[in-house]
This record gives C-alpha cells, sequence and structure tokens, in this order.
C-alpha cells in the first residue's frame, strides 16, 4: 500500500482552483519528484499534504497518509504528524529559520515536542544531528543564530531540521533553488544520503529536471496546477511524451549534455506562464504548445498505466528525447 | 560582541547627552522669547513699570541671557533645580513630588495599555477575517477616536459619581498607598483606552505580518500549532516594531497626562507645567521640559537597545 | 496561549474588583472637625506680600496672618490686633492699642515691634509688596510700649485703615520667619500653615497658640480643581464640603433645588469691566462712548453671563463701598436708538470697528460675544482677539497699552483712585481732575466729606463714561448643608474660616457682622 495517496486534491483560493485534480502515490522509501515552472501549483501541493495551506486556500479531495485522511484533520492532529512522521524542508533559507533563536534550539526543537525530550537532551540531539549535515564544527554552529550561516549552511540547518524527527516522509519544496549551483550539488548529495540513510520517502520540488533526475525514482510533471505527465525517471529523461516535460527536458542544464562545451544559450520555452486564473481553458499549455490542434480546447485525460501522460498528442514513445 | 555593546551604550550616552543640551538651549531661547514676564504676573493688577523693574531686578531677570542660561545649566549639571520665582519654593522638591504621580500615572497607562492592547491585537490577528476579529478591529478603532478627556469624563460620570467604585478626583499623597492606586486607576484608565487602542492595531498587524512569514510555518511543520508557532517564534520579533510604538506612545502619554492630570485634579507634573506656563514661572517651565526630555531620550535608548536584546541580528552592528 | 490570555483577563477582572470594592469600604466619612474647601485656581506660592495673586490672600490672610484691624464679611473694620485705635485730629497719626498675650505660631509673642517691622517692611518699595503703593504714605511707625503703636502719615488719608485692613500689605509678620515666609509662613491667625502640594492642595490646621477661641475645625483642607466640573462632581460626590465661588454662575444650576447644598450669593468689590482705552481712535469722542455705552444691555449680560448674580453698575461703586450712589445706575440704560443717535452725532453714522483683547477668564469669553453682537446692532464691529494673562499684563495693562477694548473684573475694593492715576491703562483724560477731588476727598476730617467727595468722582467718571462699567457680580459659594460660620460675601480678599463649623449655631453678634448661620 501506498504512503502517500493522493486522490484528486485541489486547492482553491476563494472559486478559483489553483490545483485541480491532482493524483499520485508515493510509497515508502520512494522518491518521488514533482517537476514544474514556478506558478504550476507543486509547492502548493506539497503545502497542501502538510497541511499548511495558508489561511486563505482551502484543499478539497483525499490526502491518504499511512492509511488516514489528512483532508479535513484538525490541526492539532496534523501538528502530531507534522515534523514527526511528515517533514518539510522550504526553498528559502534566508527567511525559513526563526532570526531570534540559535539553530541549535531550533533544530532540537522538533525532538522537544515528539518525544518529550528536555532542553539539554535536544541540545546534544541538535549537534549531533549538525554533525550528520557535515558542519565541521556542530558544537559552535549549534550556537549561531542563522543570520550567522551562509545560504548553503542554514539549508543544512533546514535538513537536520526535518531529518530530527525521524520522518517517514520529507517534502523538500525547492531546497536548493535559492543557492548557488556549487553549493546546489552538495545540498543534493547530502539530502540523497540522508534519505537513503533513514529509508524514508521524499516529494522532491524542483522546476529543474536535473535536480529530480538526480535523485528521484519517479517523476511528476505538473503544468497550470494539473499533473500532465508522470513515469519513472528513466521513462520521462529518456522518453518524454507531453510536450511540456519535453521542452522541460530541453532548458534542464545537466541534462542538456555539456552545455558550456557547446557554447550555446538555454533554450527556453515559449512564453512565459500565464498567472494564476489564466490558464486556457481544456489543455493548459495549449497557448504555449506546437503541437496544439483544435482537439486540444478538451482537456486531455490522463491515461492510465506507469508512464502516464495527459495529451492529446504525445510525443513519441520510442523518439529520442528532445527531437520530435 | 559585549565589548560592541558596551561601545553601543557609550556611543548613546553621548548622543542623548548633546541632545539634552542642545534641547535646553531651545527650551531656554523659546521661553525666554515668550512675552510676559515673571514680575509681571507676580504683580499682577498692581503692576506698575517701576515695581516692575524692581521684582525684575530683584528676581535676577535683568541679568543677560547667557548667563541666565549659564545659571541655570550649572544648577541642572550639580542636581539643583534652581527656585521658583513666583513660589519661592525648591523646584527639584516639586519636581520630585509631581514624579511621583504623573510616574506611575503613566505606568499604570501604559500597563492598562498593554492588558488592553496585547489581548485585542493578539484576538485580532488570530482571528482575522471571523466574526471575532471584526469585533475586536472595531473595539480599537472606536477606542483610538475616544480622545481621553472624553474617556475621562465617561469615566468618571460612570464610576465615579454613578456607582461610588473610585474617586471622582484628588490624590491622597502615597502615605496612603492604597488610596493613591485607586485614586490613579480612572485616570489611568482614560488614557490607557486609547492606548490600548493603538497598540493593538500595531499588535496586531505585526502578529499578522508574523503569521505570514516563513519561518512560522517553518515551525509548524515541525509540529508546533499556529498559536504555539507564534508564542514562540513570532512574538519576540513581533515585539520589535510593537517596542517603537510603545517608546513613541510614552510621549505621548505624558502629553495626555496634562490633559487627564488637569480633568481629575492630580497633582503631577502636567498640572504644574500648565500652571507654570500660566504663571510665567519660567525656571519651573524649563526644569519640567528637561527632565520630560531626559525621559524621552532615556526611553528612546531604552527601545533601542530592546530592539537588540530581542533580535540577534541586530547585535554588533552600528 | 489560551491560558494565558486568560489568566491576563482575570488579572484585569481582579484588580477591578479589589481596586473598586474594597477600595469604596475604605472611603470614610470625613470627621467632623475637617473640612475640604474646592477653590478653582490655585495659590501660586504661599507668601501674600510677595504676589498680588488673590488665591494666596483668599487662605492666609486672616486665616493665618492677621492684621490690626480687620473687614468682615460685610466690609466693616473690626479691632483684631489692635484694640482701638486714635487717629490725630490733623488726621496724620493713628495710635493703636494693641491686644496683649498674642503668640505668633512659633512661639515667638506679638509686641508693637512687629507692627514697626511689618510696616516699615510693607512701605519700603524694594520688598516688592504688590500693594506697597497704599502705604506709600507712611511717614514713620513706632512703637513707645509693647502694646502701643503710632503710625504717622505724610498726609491725611482717610482710606488708610481701610487699606491696611483690606490688602495684604497689611499682615503683622514675625521677623524671626520672614525669611522662610516662601516655605513655612508664620502668623497669629487661628490657623497654621501644615503643607503644600503645588497646584494641588493647601491644608491647614488650627493653631494651638491662636489668642482667640480656637476654630471649630481643627483641620481645613484647600482643594484646587483647574477643571470646574470635577470640583462640581467633587462636591456632589461629597469629596469636597464648599467651593468658595463658582466662576462659571451657570453652573449654580448643578446644586439649584438640591436640598443637600446651600447657595450663598453675597456681594463682592468686582467690577466687570468692558475696559476702554480712552486714548484710542472713535474712542477718543465722549458722544462715541456715550454712544456705545447705551448700545450695552447689560442686565442681560448679567442674565446670561453671571446667572442674575450682581448688581448692574454704571461707575466705579459697588454696594458696600460708602459712597455707593445707586442713582448713577440708572443712567446709560440701554437704548441703541440713542446709540445709533448719537454715533451719527459723533461723524460715525457708518460705525467703525474695535478690537477686543479677551483674557482668559469665563466671564469675559462669556461677555465677549454678547458685546460683540450688541456693538454690531448699533453699526460698530467688534474683532474679538483672545490674549493670554501674561500677555494682557504685558500689552494691555503695561508697556505699550496696546488695545482698544478688554474685558476684566477689577477685583479691588475701593480702587476708585485708579481714575486719577494718568499712567493707568484707562488713559482717562479727565484723570487729573479726578486725582485732584480724590486728594481733596482723603483729606477730609470728617467722614461725610470724604464720602460726598468720593461721590462727586464717581459721578464724573460716569458723566465722562470713563469705562464701560457692566456688573458687580456676586460671589457664589456652594456648600453642604451642615456647614455653618461662611461669609456672607466676598468683599474681603480673604475667605475667613475662622468661624467654620459642622455643627452648632453662630452667635447673634457674629451673624451680624456676616457670618452665616
Ligand atoms: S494536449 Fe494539445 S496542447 Fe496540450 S500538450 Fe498535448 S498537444 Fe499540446
Amino acid at each position: 500500500m501506498a504512503l502517500l495517496k493522493l486522490q484528486s486534491l485541489s486547492v482553491a483560493h476563494g472559486d478559483l482552483d489553483l490545483v485541480s485534480d491532482v493524483s499520485f502515490d508515493v510509497h515508502a522509501g520512494e522518491r518521488v519528484g514533482i517537476i514544474g515552472e514556478s506558478g504550476s501549483g507543486k509547492s502548493l501541493t506539497a503545502l497542501a499534504i502538510a497541511g499548511l495551506l495558508g489561511e486563505e486556500l482551502r484543499s478539497r479531495g483525499s490526502v491518504h497518509f499511512d492509511g488516514e485522511e489528512l483532508i479535513g484533520a484538525s490541526e492539532r492532529h496534523l501538528s502530531r504528524l507534522r515534523g514527526d512522521r511528515i517533514a518539510m524542508i522550504f526553498q528559502e533559507p534566508m527567511t525559513a529559520l526563526t532570526p531570534t533563536k540559535r539553530v541549535g534550539v531550533q533544530i532540537g526543537e522538533t525532538l522537544r515536542i515528539h518525544r518529550g525530550v528536555g532542553r539539554r537532551a535536544s541540545q546534544i540531539a541538535a549537534v549531533e544531528l549538525l554533525g550528520r549535515v557535515e558542519f565541521s564544527d556542530p558544537q559552535r554552529y549549534a550556537r549561531m543564530y542563522p543570520h550567522e550561516l551562509s545560504g548553503g549552511q542554514r539549508q543544512r540547518v533546514m535538513i537536520a531540521l526535518a531529518i530530527a524527527g525521524d520522518p517517514d516522509l520529507i517534502l523538500a519544496d525547492e531546497p536548493t533553488t535559492a543557492l548557488d549551483v556549487t553549493v546546489q550539488r552538495k545540498i543534493l548529495e547530502l539530502l540523497d544520503r540522508l534519505v537513503r540513510e533513514e529509508n524514508c520517502a521524499l516529494v522532491l520540488i524542483a522546476h529543474d529536471l536535473a535536480v529530480v533526475s538526480t535523485i528521484c525514482d519517479r517523476v511528476v510533471t505538473m503544468y497550470g496546477g494539473r499533473v500532465v505527465e508522470t513515469g519513472s525517471v528513466a521513462d520521462i529523461i529518456d522518453h518524454p511524451r507531453h510536450p511540456y516535460t519535453a521542452a522541460l527536458l530541453a532548458t534542464s542544464s545537466a541534462i542538456a549534455v555539456d552545455v558550456e562545451s557547446r557554447g550555446t544559450v538555454l533554450p527556453s520555452i515559449p512564453g512565459s506562464v500565464p498567472s494564476a486564473g489564466h490558464f486556457p481553458g481544456g489543455c493548459p499549455f495549449r497557448d504555449r504548445c506546437s503541437s496544439a490542434t483544435s482537439a486540444c480546447l478538451e482537456f486531455p485525460l490522463m491515461e492510465s498505466g506507469s508512464h502516464r501522460v495527459a495529451c492529446w498528442h504525445p510525443l513519441d514513445e520510442n523518439s529520442e528525447r528532445g527531437s520530435r | 560582541m559585549s565589548k560592541g555593546r558596551g561601545w553601543f551604550v557609550v556611543r548613546r550616552l553621548g548622543v542623548v547627552l548633546s541632545s539634552l543640551v542642545a534641547a535646553s538651549m531651545l527650551v531656554f531661547v523659546f521661553l525666554n522669547v515668550l512675552p510676559g514676564s515673571p514680575a509681571e504676573v507676580i504683580l499682577g493688577t498692581q503692576s506698575t513699570p517701576a515695581s516692575v523693574a524692581a521684582l525684575t531686578i530683584q528676581l535676577g531677570l535683568n541679568k543677560p541671557i547667557w548667563r541666565q542660561y549659564l545659571d541655570w545649566m550649572g544648577g541642572l549639571v550639580n542636581g539643583n533645580f534652581g527656585v521658583s520665582y513666583i513660589s519661592g519654593q525648591s523646584i527639584g522638591h516639586e519636581i520630585h513630588q509631581a514624579l511621583l504621580v504623573t510616574g506611575p500615572l503613566v505606568l499604570l497607562a501604559m500597563l492598562i495599555g498593554l492588558v488592553i492592547g496585547v489581548p485585542l491585537g493578539l484576538t485580532g490577528a488570530l482571528y482575522k477575517g471571523r466574526w471575532l476579529g471584526s469585533v475586536v478591529g472595531g473595539l480599537s478603532q472606536i477606542g483610538i477616536a475616544i480622545p481621553s478627556v472624553v474617556a475621562g469624563i465617561l469615566l468618571t460620570v460612570g464610576l465615579s459619581i454613578k456607582l461610588h467604585l473610585f474617586p471622582s478626583s484628588g490624590f491622597p499623597g502615597w502615605q496612603d498607598p492604597w488610596g493613591s492606586l485607586r485614586a490613579l486607576v480612572l485616570p489611568a484608565f482614560a488614557l490607557g483606552v486609547v492606548e490600548g487602542a493603538i497598540l493593538a492595531r500595531y499588535i496586531r498587524a505585526a502578529v499578522m505580518e508574523q503569521l505570514r512569514s516563513d519561518y512560522l510555518r517553518t515551525a509548524r511543520s515541525k509540529g508546533l500549532r499556529r498559536s504555539q508557532a507564534l508564542r514562540r517564534h513570532g512574538l519576540r520579533v513581533a515585539a520589535i516594531p510593537v517596542v517603537t510604538v510603545l517608546g513613541l506612545e510614552i510621549a505621548s502619554l505624558i502629553v495626555g497626562a496634562i490633559v487627564v492630570e488637569n480633568i481629575f485634579a492630580l497633582p503631577g507634573v502636567g498640572m504644574m507645567l500648565l500652571n507654570a506656563v500660566n504663571n510665567r514661572d519660567l525656571i519651573v517651565v524649563q526644569d519640567i521640559a528637561m527632565v520630560v526630555v531626559t525621559a524621552v531620550l532615556l526611553i528612546n535608548t531604552l527601545v533601542d537597545l530592546s530592539y537588540q536584546w530581542l533580535d540577534p541580528r541586530l547585535r554588533g552592528r552600528r | 496561549m489560551l491560558k494565558s490570555r486568560k489568566t491576563v483577563i482575570v488579572a484585569v477582572a481582579l484588580a477591578l474588583t479589589t481596586f473598586g470594592f474594597v477600595g469604596s469600604g475604605l472611603a470614610s466619612a470625613s470627621a467632623p472637625t475637617t473640612l475640604v474647601i474646592g477653590s478653582q485656581v490655585a495659590p501660586p506660592g504661599l507668601d501674600p506680600t510677595s504676589n498680588a495673586s488673590a488665591a494666596i490672600d483668599e487662605v492666609f490672610d486672616y486665616n493665618v496672618y492677621q492684621h490690626l484691624y480687620q473687614l468682615n464679611p460685610k466690609g466693616q473694620l473690626v479691632p483684631t490686633l489692635a484694640t482701638s485705635y486714635t487717629l490725630s485730629p490733623n488726621g496724620l497719626t493713628y495710635t493703636f492699642k494693641l491686644r496683649s498675650g498674642v503668640q505668633f505660631s512659633n512661639g515667638d509673642a506679638f509686641t508693637a515691634k512687629n507692627v514697626v517691622f511689618s510696616l516699615n517692611r510693607a512701605a519700603d518699595p524694594a520688598n516688592g509688596y504688590p500693594y506697597q503703593s497704599l502705604v506709600s504714605d507712611v511717614a514713620s511707625v513706632t512703637a513707645p510700649s509693647d502694646t502701643t503703636a503710632v503710625v504717622t502719615l505724610t498726609h491725611a488719608d482717610s482710606q488708610f485703615l481701610y487699606n491696611l485692613a483690606a490688602y495684604s500689605n497689611g499682615v503683622i509678620l514675625d521677623p524671626n520667619a520672614v525669611s522662610t515666609i516662601a516655605t513655612q509662613p508664620v502668623g497669629t491667625g487661628p490657623f497654621t500653615f501644615v503643607s503644600m502640594v503645588p497646584n494641588y492642595d493647601i491644608v491647614l490646621a488650627g493653631s494651638p497658640t491662636f489668642w482667640g477661641t480656637p476654630p471649630a475645625m481643627r483641620q481645613i483642607i484647600w482643594q484646587y480643581f483647574a477643571n470646574p466640573t470635577t470640583m462640581d462632581s467633587a462636591l456632589q460626590s461629597g469629596q469636597i464640603q464648599v467651593i468658595d465661588n463658582l466662576n462659571s454662575p451657570s453652573n449654580v444650576s448643578a446644586f439649584k433645588g438640591n436640598s443637600a447644598f446651600q447657595i450663598i450669593a453675597g456681594p463682592t468689590n468686582g467690577k466687570i469691566d468692558l475696559t476702554v482705552n480712552n486714548s484710542k481712535g472713535p474712542l477718543k469722542s465722549l458722544k462715541v462712548r456715550q454712544a456705545l455705552y447705551y448700545a450695552l444691555n447689560r442686565p442681560a449680560i448679567l442674565k446670561t453671563v453671571g446667572a442674575g448674580y450682581g448688581t448692574v453698575i454704571s461707575s466705579d461703586q459697588v454696594p458696600g463701598d460708602p459712597w455707593y450712589t445707586p442713582s448713577v445706575n440708572s443712567t446709560y440704560a440701554y437704548n441703541p436708538t440713542k446709540a445709533k443717535a448719537l454715533l451719527k452725532a459723533a461723524g460715525y453714522p457708518h460705525g467703525f470697528t474695535l478690537t477686543l483683547s479677551v483674557p482668559p477668564y469665563s466671564y469675559a469669553t462669556e461677555a465677549a460675544p454678547l458685546v460683540q453682537a450688541m456693538f454690531a446692532a448699533v453699526g460698530v464691529k467688534v474683532i474679538i482677539k483672545p490674549i493670554s494673562w501674561p500677555l494682557w499684563i504685558s500689552n494691555v495693562f503695561l508697556g505699550s497699552q496696546n488695545y482698544q477694548l478688554t474685558i476684566i473684573d477689577q477685583v479691588e475694593a475701593r480702587d476708585i483712585p485708579e481714575y486719577g492715576d494718568c499712567s493707568y491703562y484707562f488713559n482717562y483724560a479727565g484723570c487729573k481732575a479726578v486725582n485732584q477731588m480724590i486728594n481733596a476727598a482723603n483729606q477730609a476730617t470728617s467722614d461725610a466729606a470724604m464720602v460726598t467727595g468720593y461721590k462727586a468722582v464717581v459721578k464724573k467718571i460716569n458723566a465722562d463714561v470713563a469705562n464701560f462699567w457692566l456688573y458687580n457680580p456676586d460671589q457664589l459659594t456652594v456648600a453642604a448643608k451642615d456647614v455653618i460660620g461662611l461669609p456672607s460675601g466676598g468683599l474681603t480678599e480673604s475667605f475667613n474660616m475662622q468661624y467654620l463649623a459642622r455643627s452648632g449655631t453662630l452667635s447673634p453678634s457674629l451673624i451680624a457682622q456676616g457670618f452665616l448661620n
């Protein structure tokens, strides 16, 4: 049975659906990447899972976690799961840590909440966790305030904070986006290693397929608040079937092999992501899609199977990536 | 870092001192160009040019203005506030007595302001968009709109004349601590209600900003409920704008004290100032102005120091 | 979070109940030997010899400090530290027999030496007595014996004894206590000074060394209320028992018809004047002054501003003056038609504009718009200019005397000689003539001649319209029903507290002197 099962999850702001009808599963220990440009609804999906949507947003549908329905669960109930069984890593390390508390305290807090651990014991645990996220002098760093750390260091603190409660599922929302390229790789490697060690499921949100492809087993592509393609990393990278996935792939830094040696600028997807509520009816991608036809005025249904796509004119299963 | 903080304090004190000197000159010059002399007010309708001239000499007001300033400042530096032109009483003693009324009045008003403002502000933020939040918002709007004069009269009529719960006016003196506290309750409420309403708005805004902050979401992702997360992670940062307002409000409370002391017949600094201005008792006005300026500067310094305590990001800077 | 919010609310509720209920249990009625008197203007100090403030005299004169002779509430002379006096036939030498066995509150004995010291101190301009000019004609003061004091004047002055009794320049001081007079008043009176909280209260206690019958009230507190509404509620709620004078007579409605209070309306020496600068513009013309005086409906002003408590006057006189001439008051009765005709005759058929400087006193601010409307009715425009008290003294009363009209209560008793002072701010053209008339009246050796002389002055300044006298206001004392011994009016600077009591009855002789039972 899946650890996490999303069925027809929608997130609405008033009457406007920002996320529509999202369904996918995450099995225990499985690592799933969600990709898409910003505005595609992937962060909202993660927040909806954790029940951390802003006041003004409402979720419907179903989020089953380990057999429990989370949509509509009480704040008290959700707060027992959060940090303990479901942890989150946020995009902005600059603002995601409380500026007035020492990082050791912030890391230890998870244990104090869920394990009833005392101040001193939680500090010892925090230092150990800082060690695990590769701080060379964890004792010293534990006493520091977030503003005294670099972006990469802060994101490592976030990771330590996430794994502190030994969760079953980590939701990582673009954990490397705000970081330097060199630091990004290190953070990803660290995350990859720790998730493996903890044998914990991971939902990794990124707008860059390269990031997802390095550590994930499966990929979900989202656009316009909907899931448009899902499949194994190999399927998606080798045989993207949705034109949007293909376009993402074409613009992806690391996968577009040796970008620098070729000396070309990364191609970008024509047009830009509309703001919420301004996606066209039917297939939301149709005004940016070169394959669009009149059929695309209807929303394409998701196929079934392991590599599924929602497109009236999916790319050939056997075609090489990037070429059409 | 501790050395840095020490330096900060020293530099702050330097700023405070030079501000005081500047303020003293300003106050002195301003008061000395005010028309009307103490001698004329003392003599009233018995003034004649000759008697006014004689009294001016007797009071030492014929000395050059810089000399009068230096005499006054010299006294202040030595802790001597001088002697009133009008009453012949030692001003230091009078100010001390008056501060024993106004100080507790302002503190009590501030306390009442906090007791009203903090729960209202928190409720307003936590229940934003729900009926409780709207009620709280409305209440604080009303509170801000009420001038403390009106609040004072309403309280007097309601609680003292109708219900006889509190004295309508007067102050027995601190040898009767209970009676004195009782005498300060209504005036402090009159001041504090408005204070609380203003605070509530700032607290509501500050807390709402915290509720939207990324780190509060992080705190919740660790398993804290919204209100827990706010208390443990948000309040300290939210306190910064609130402390700023609190510091500014102290000055407005001192001004408000003039009005409220007048209504409730309290022998405080406000009353003393008002009477001294009316009597052209220049040294008294100058002294009170200096006491108030000193208080405001010290409070601002405390506010700045509290920023550093509240927010580690501000430590070791400046 | 919830818990802590609850705690706060509970704490507030607790604070309210304890302050309220336990506190009200503690509030006890004042003992019958204590009295609290409310007043609006707090004395700026304690020394009546260095400050003209009426609020100082009200509390300290007669009550703490005494004179050789004093005035009773009816304005009559009463022997006090003197038991009798004789006046030489030429009117220059007063020989006072002094009371023996009198002590100051510090234990020092009172003798003729104190009289010598005190009157010399008052007469020396260097000491800055506000009323120094009233004793400037003292040539010498001697003490032939401990119980005899002799005062010699440079010229006869029929008002000398009255002035010595009425004004604080007549207080008898202890030379040993003069250095601390600003902070520790010492006198021979029925009360001694206990303490003062500036701008708030003054506490007096019955003097243990007082030579007369000890006052029934052993403690009297004067409490000051800048806000008259607050003072009214303090009387209504029983915090104070007496209001010395309602500065806004219309406030009397709060107490009228309430059997718990007595309202005492009694005469004062005040003259509420629409003061004229006789040297300014159209006001120089007698016809214009007559016209404007006719334009004023003074009974209406008295009714609105003084709530009807007072007497309309048409010269510098009040009913308490020996030379009071009631017939004069019927002149210049309200007659706008005549006013217009006179203005036309004076060459102002279309009127003109006047500026009215209004000091911050309720009678002035309330009367100003009435004056404005009444003058407008005869075509004279009035610009109302509010002015602070210090500025009034500096610019209107002294210095440039740069004003046309102002409104002021001339509170001093028998101040008609001011019309003989050419530097006085009326700038009255007849000053020299009046001065001669007054000097003659003062040197008259018979009372009848003196009164006749003053009556002539009353009539002359009325005929010249040297000023627009509006009315003589009453003092409006409000007190709890049980208070007796209150002065029947405000003819003295002092608010005499010697006979105040909260039970018993007053002797007929005191009642005859104007103390109320
Ligand atoms: S459905 Fe049509 S518009 Fe949408 S992606 Fe497929 S081809 Fe493009």
